[in-house]
């Protein structure tokens, strides 16, 4: 009796294939396409143009302004953030926290220590890095303890 | 050490194992492909170990500097000539490997002297391609790790900040470096797991996965030399 034996496809022939597949679509997705796709929703959800003056906006039916100098915004550089509540919204925090981060991109931690310097006036001092990507797409997330987040998404030179 | 800056440590070391997942990968991970091909069928442990080593060397060396400035500013304004020297080579290195690994271009080809390359340029690369020895993989983790990334800024930014909180410079240089160390450390396994991931034993499949690599590395060195151009 002939009994022939068939070869079984071995996974551990295919799977490094797999793996390699999902690796270079990480590559692509993590460097380049999610980069562009980034940029271009970010670009819809600007809503600050520092170099028309402070940027406004509202947060629990008050008004909040939102100033960064020098000007032209400049990544690499020290920059000077300056937040105005028209009542004293932040309440009687001493200071309270800003992220920087860029849309679409994890590019760490980097927050900014927004301090009182009178009633309804806070101020900062930071950095906002460059990326490689060549991303100029910024966001400016103001942590309120009691009232929340509100953000400010900016172009920055 | 007090428990914060233990805790900042730990921080530090976290974030850069998500960062190293969410960022490194893609912008770094060709380099690191790119070194792994090469190395064909070696083993990739002893190399990988050097390279990452010498980047975090880079690392906590500019991490101790800032320290001691407690300057973020200062000191990338310093070294910004050199971080785009060495991304435009770095790209110019992985276009070359890539080029070579991918068989289109035979390596002799590439760089005789009938491509116009300077006698030193082409014998320098070539060099640096035929070298057995795995020790040339921590020079380069030392080059690499000046590469310009968006998330070791970051990480740089708080190495500053924890000179200017030191009571002297010595103790801001060693927290910047011990901050910049633990960062650095914290990329590493994502990295290696992208070169283990390349690093694939099936001969099945190696001939189409060094083709496909190799056009990844190609794209990925005109990338980084179009960047360090522009940077």
């Amino acid at each position: 009796m002939n009994i022939e034996t068939v070869a079984t496809p071995d996974i551990n022939d295919h799977l490094p294939v797999f793996l390699f597949l999902f690796l270079c679509f990480f590559f692509l997705d993590s460097a380049g396409f999610s980069m562009a796709e980034a940029g271009q929703t970010a670009q819809g959800l600007i809503n600050c143009s520092f170099d028309q003056g402070p940027c406004h906006l509202k947060l629990s039916g008050q008004d909040i302004s939102f100033e960064i100098s020098p000007k032209p915004v400049k990544a690499m550089s020290v920059l000077d953030f300056k937040m105005i509540f028209s009542e004293n919204l932040a309440g009687e925090e001493a200071a309270f926290l800003m992220d920087l981060d860029m849309p679409g991109m994890n590019m760490g931690g980097n927050q900014v220590h927004m301090k009182k310097i009178s009633k309804g006036v806070y101020e900062g001092r930071g950095t906002i890095v460059r990326c490689l990507s060549g991303g100029k797409i910024w966001r400016a997330t103001a942590i309120l303890p009691k009232q929340g987040k509100i953000q400010f998404i900016f172009e920055v030179h | 050490m007090d428990i914060s800056s233990k805790a900042l440590l730990i921080l530090y070391l976290s974030t850069g194992f998500t960062i190293g997942f969410g960022h490194c990968i893609g912008m770094c991970g060709p380099i690191v492909a790119s070194l792994t091909l090469n190395l064909g069928t070696r083993r990739i442990l002893v190399p990988q170990l050097l390279y990452h080593y010498g980047r975090i060397t880079t690392y906590s060396i500019i991490g101790g500097i800032m320290g001691a400035v407690g300057s973020f500013t200062i000191v990338t304004a310093k070294i910004i000539i050199i971080q785009k020297s060495v991304l435009i080579f770095s790209g110019a290195l992985v276009v070359v490997m890539g080029l070579s690994n991918s068989g289109w271009l035979p390596r002799i080809k590439i760089l005789s002297d009938n491509f116009n390359l300077t006698k030193r340029i082409s014998k320098g690369l070539a060099a640096l391609l035929e070298v057995k020895s795995n020790f040339i993989f921590y020079p380069l983790g030392l080059l690499f790790g000046l590469i310009p990334c968006g998330p070791v800024y970051t990480a740089l930014i708080g190495a500053a900040r924890a000179g200017m909180d030191a009571r002297n410079i010595f103790q801001g240089t060693l927290s910047g470096m011990m901050l910049m160390a633990c960062f650095g450390l914290g990329t590493v396994p994502a990295l290696f797991l992208t070169a283990k991931i390349v690093n694939i034993s099936s001969l099945k499949y190696r001939l189409l996965l060094y083709k496909t690599g190799s056009i990844l590395m190609i794209g990925a060195g005109l990338y980084f030399i179009v960047k360090g151009l522009n940077y």
